[in-house]
């Protein structure tokens, strides 16, 4: 493998769309080195499971490449990848979840929630934040771990803003008022 | 609530750390898959037509007029009026499909600065085609 290209998401995605086809694949190689592991970082939040996180990361990069031509109108960046990248891993890993439970005769009940596998004894941060509601640890994990900003955040789960600050407020005050962990809050 | 600004929140960092962990608890990543992906990828862009021709310069068109006066010009005969106006834009001496040529080549160096305008350079190539009608006429 090379070294990392060098140009911006925009750039890659504009040779995707109108390239030829040695161009157009060695951008959409770039993108791919460029988003994986994030990809994989979220397939992973809802599978728990290494070949089904697999198996969405490779369907959630089909599908991105079906946004470009000749089966695609193309793609137009309005914000950062990631926020399309987002709901399309979430989707292909809950996907990919609910097929493997069907083969198991399994229900889909909870499937679109992060997995969370607090044991009795955990540690006191980690009973914290699966005591969390998966609505707030996704927007906690998605500001503080993804890094992204409040407004992709919002266009990664198609949510108002001000949701996004809600949840995100809660979540906040729900472990400063744990008080398990409020010591670490307290300067 | 303000939609647009962001208040700065503070996770602590040994949550912020905690959480980061439980994220990347392993590396899952596989060869065959970057394998599938990329060959994916290089199928689906081969299916691509061919890379679109060149994007045709806005000259292209007078210069290509100019070359069929030109050749129009060749076959016809004669090539060269003697009439020294402001049209003898090669200075040469005379106004024939040099000047179109030249007046053309102008116009795409300079742009829309030039203040030579396509109408010019199209009147001035019929000018000479109906110049080399008028010798010819008997």
């Amino acid at each position: 493998m090379g070294p990392a290209d060098r140009r911006s998401d925009e750039e890659l995605v504009a040779v995707c769309n109108v390239g030829d086809a040695h161009e157009a694949a060695r951008a959409f190689e770039a993108l791919y080195r460029r988003h994986r592991d994030f990809v994989l970082r979220v397939a992973r939040r809802y599978t728990r499971d290494r070949e089904l996180a697999l198996d969405a990361l490779q369907e959630t990069f089909a599908y991105l490449l079906n946004k470009f031509p000749p089966a695609g109108p193309g793609l137009t960046l309005t914000a950062r990848l990631q926020t399309l990248l987002y709901p399309a891993a979430k989707n292909a890993a809950i996907t990919a979840v609910r097929k493997a439970r069907r083969a198991a005769g399994a229900g889909d009940a909870g499937l679109d929630e992060l997995s969370a596998e607090a044991s009795p004894d955990a540690e006191p941060i980690d009973a914290a934040l699966t005591a969390l509601s998966p609505e707030r640890r996704e927007v906690l994990t998605l500001r503080f771990v993804d890094d992204l900003s409040l407004a992709e955040i919002a266009a990664a789960l198609d949510v108002p803003v001000g949701t996004v600050k809600s949840r995100l407020h809660l979540a906040l005050k729900e472990l400063r008022d744990d008080p398990r962990i409020k010591d670490l809050f307290d300067p | 609530m303000d939609q647009t600004t962001e208040q700065p929140e503070i996770l602590p960092p040994a949550i912020a750390s905690r959480l980061r962990r439980l994220d990347r608890a392993e590396a899952i990543l596989d060869p065959r898959t970057d394998r599938a992906v990329l060959d994916a990828a290089r199928s689906y862009f081969a299916a691509r037509p061919a890379a679109a021709p060149a994007r045709r310069s806005r000259w292209a068109l007078p210069l290509g007029a100019a070359a069929a006066v030109l050749l129009a010009a060749v076959l016809v005969r004669p090539l060269v009026f003697h009439t020294p106006n402001a049209d003898d834009v090669d200075g040469s001496g005379r106004v024939d499909v040099l000047d179109v040529l030249a007046l053309a080549r102008m116009r795409a160096a300079g742009g829309d600065a030039s203040g030579i305008t396509d109408t010019r350079i199209d009147e001035l190539a019929y000018r000479i085609v109906a110049l080399d009608s008028s010798r010819r006429a008997p």
